[in-house]
């Protein structure tokens, strides 16, 4: 679409300007804040963040602006507020933990779109990375959709043409954590039938674009292909491997389709834990040993709706043996690893030491092994791999530790 | 019986109401600009659809009744004693405005202050002062002394709570001035202001204490109008936007709808319109 000029006011909703007034600077959310840990900085903090759109609108858009004229915002300002705001993860734990509720993972993504539709862009390494290569293959990633399975899908996993119960891989999972999807398709074989799309029709979530770039335009077709997709093939239930796409799927997703999806969306350990009750589910296998869940953002402090806490570990209960404890941050709070929303492209290194802080936090647990369920923690936390070299991560990798870090799906489908 | 406007002169009492006319009008203009901002945003969330400044004000208002504003729940949540003092100061200030509200009222229309009703009051505002005085204190503490880890700086903040603070402290002092001077039947029961009666006393003479009244008179009221101008063109506009933030956090798994002349409004709209043509005319079995 075309680039616009930067009116600061425009594209914002009525909620979203009351939140801006809404922050009393309790600097409540500094504490928590997973760039905050790594980085010290207050300059790019949510509430300096929400003091100077503020303050933008203010000096363009109202009586005090008017009746006090003050400099133009200039684009060294302007500048500056976009690198802060994509220094953020958008874990959304200010949010969590805002005295007042300001919905501060929705306020970012918005303004990322604004910056995004805007001349000033989004950066340049997701334009030029995820943006361009979703224009090309319909994926964040650089390659043909045609070879999305043909990574891990195993040889003796029948897809039914179709049925009530659909999974969608996501790309992530498929070029970033490929257990992931192997481990999930397992589970779900062992319950019943299932169908997933033919892999060409299996396109982006729209996630990379939309909240890593800010790019909203594109999410009209995506999400009325990709809903017709699901639709055609029978689904009622789907589980959705990313927990960062099903953020998608409920928050934007219906906005762009312009009415309910016509089926559940839900994350996979949700889908897994209700197969679980209806008895299609269970674990032979003994797990003698001690884990601790990461509850990765996307489904601890998600858009829309309540947070996925008891799933996976109604899930990890069933199993024998298994101990679960939860590390001191762990839920709501649940800490970040660094890896969502374009911080692993453009801030490697702020992401690179956020991972660190979590993998620190999951060792004082005492646990053997740290699970989760989403293709960017178990990314930047299995493989610690990222776009530019790393001296933090070099170190880390370095490092040889005890504690294991593997995928929930992966994990359970061992023990069926 | 209270006594409005003892010890202050005419001239004093008419460039009063001055200020406070002009105040009141800085008020209206700052915070209705405000509720006409946040009415200009695109309706997204249904809670919010179609509202004006009034209704805007109106469910602000509402809000503020509401366990997440009115007793801070999502602050206690975070810090027991941060949350005491914020319920000090808001609750604090609510009951310093309804009782000046209250004392104009006496004053111009019905004089309902008597007996056992004012004293009750005067216990009620020395409390809420105190309870202000308090609350601020330990903001300024916590803000220039013991520092919280990370902060980010704002002289704003240092302003508005100064601001606050001096203007119940001068409040007391006024207050203290006036009973060392009337020492009033039943004084103890504005034990505050009794406190610092008490102290002045020991410090000054009558005539002292009568100029010290008038002084302070002044500048407390300087301060409160000062304060009460900056509310809408400072953070203190949280006090009408907060609540509603709050309340929509809770609500946020409730439907959002497609904003109109969203830029993104027609392409939804075609594709919908679209997808519904071609299931109408598909052919029937």
């Amino acid at each position: 679409m075309a680039k616009t000029p930067f009116d600061f006011l425009e594209g914002l909703t009525k909620k979203e300007l009351i939140e801006l007034d809404a922050c009393t600077r309790c600097n409540e959310c500094l504490n928590w804040c997973p760039v905050q840990d790594v980085t010290d900085d207050p300059n790019i903090s949510p509430p300096a963040r929400l003091h100077a759109y503020k303050g933008y609108i203010e000096r363009t858009h109202t009586l005090k602006g008017k009746l006090f004229p003050s400099k133009q915002v200039s684009d060294e300002e302007l500048k500056g507020f976009k690198d802060s705001l994509w220094k953020c993860a958008l874990c959304g734990t200010c949010g969590e933990v805002c005295t007042v509720g300001i919905d501060t993972k929705k306020l970012w993504w918005t303004l990322r779109r604004k910056f995004a539709e805007s001349a000033l862009g989004c950066p340049e390494a997701l334009e030029k990375g995820p943006l361009a290569n979703y224009h090309k293959y319909r994926s964040p990633f650089p390659f043909p959709l045609t070879n999305k399975y043909k990574i891990w899908m195993p040889d003796d996993i029948e897809l039914a043409d179709q049925a009530e119960i659909g999974f969608y891989e996501g790309c992530g999972c498929t070029w970033d954590a490929p257990q992931m999807a192997e481990g999930a398709v397992r589970l779900f074989n062992a319950a019943g039938p299932f169908t997933m799309l033919d892999p060409e029709e299996s396109w982006c979530c729209g996630f990379p674009q939309a909240a890593g770039s800010g790019e909203w335009s594109i999410m009209a077709e995506l999400a009325n292909h990709m809903v017709k997709a699901f639709a055609d093939k029978g689904i009622k239930r789907l589980a959705v491997s990313c927990p960062m796409c099903l953020d998608i799927m409920k928050y934007l997703w219906p906005y762009f389709y312009g009415e309910e999806l016509p089926f559940r969306a839900m994350t996979t350990a949700e889908l897994l834990a209700d197969l679980l009750d209806e008895g299609k589910l269970k674990f032979t296998k003994r797990a003698e040993e001690t884990v601790t869940y990461h509850d990765p953002c996307a489904m601890a402090r998600p858009f829309m709706g309540k947070a996925v806490l008891d799933a996976p570990r109604k899930l990890l209960n069933a199993v024998p043996g298994l101990k679960l404890m939860n590390m001191d941050r762990h839920g709501t709070v649940s800490r970040c690893c660094g890896g969502s929303a374009g911080e692993r492209v453009v801030n490697s290194d702020i992401s690179a030491k956020i991972a660190r802080e979590l993998f620190l936090e999951a060792k004082k647990s005492t646990a053997g092994t740290m699970l989760t369920n989403c293709p960017v923690c178990y990314l930047n936390l299995v493989t610690k791999t990222h776009a530019a070299p790393n001296p933090v991560v070099e170190q880390w990798r370095a490092v040889e530790d005890p504690l294991r870090i593997n995928d929930l799906t992966q994990y359970l489908a061992a023990l069926l | 019986m209270v006594e409005e406007f003892w010890n202050i002169p005419h001239g004093v009492v008419n460039g009063f109401y001055l200020l406070a006319g002009a105040t009141i009008v800085i008020f209206v203009l700052g915070f209705w600009d405000k509720l006409r901002l946040w009415s200009q945003g695109m309706d997204a969330d249904q809670e919010l659809k179609g509202m004006g400044p009034l209704a805007l004000i109106w469910l602000s208002i509402t809000k503020f009744f509401s366990s997440d504003c009115f007793v801070a729940k999502r602050l206690f949540r975070r810090s027991t004693i941060r949350g005491v003092m914020l319920v000090g100061i808001m609750w604090g200030m609510l009951a310093l405005f309804l009782g000046t509200t209250g004392r104009t009222i006496n004053y111009w229309f019905v004089p309902w202050l008597k007996g056992g009703i004012w004293y009750l009051f005067s216990f009620i505002l020395d409390i809420a002062g105190l309870a202000v005085l308090v609350g601020c204190g330990f903001g300024l503490y916590r803000k220039y002394i013991s520092k919280p880890e990370r902060m980010v700086k704002s002289t704003q903040d240092g302003v508005l709570l100064g601001l606050l603070f001096l203007a119940t402290l001068t409040g007391f002092l006024v207050e203290g001035a006036r009973i060392a001077v009337l020492n009033p039947p039943a004084a103890d029961l504005s034990p505050v202001g009794l406190a610092f009666g008490v102290i002045t006393r020991s410090l000054l003479g009558r005539e002292a204490l009568l100029s010290v009244h008038l002084g302070f008179w002044v500048i407390h009221f300087l301060l409160a109008f000062s304060f009460i101008a900056y509310v809408p063109f400072s953070k203190y506009e949280h006090m009408f936007a907060s609540q509603i933030s709050g309340f929509l956090f809770e609500e946020k798994s409730k439907k959002r709808e497609i904003p109109k002349d969203w830029v993104y409004q027609d392409e939804i709209l075609r594709r919908k319109q679209e997808r519904q043509n071609s299931v109408d005319v598909k052919p029937s079995a």
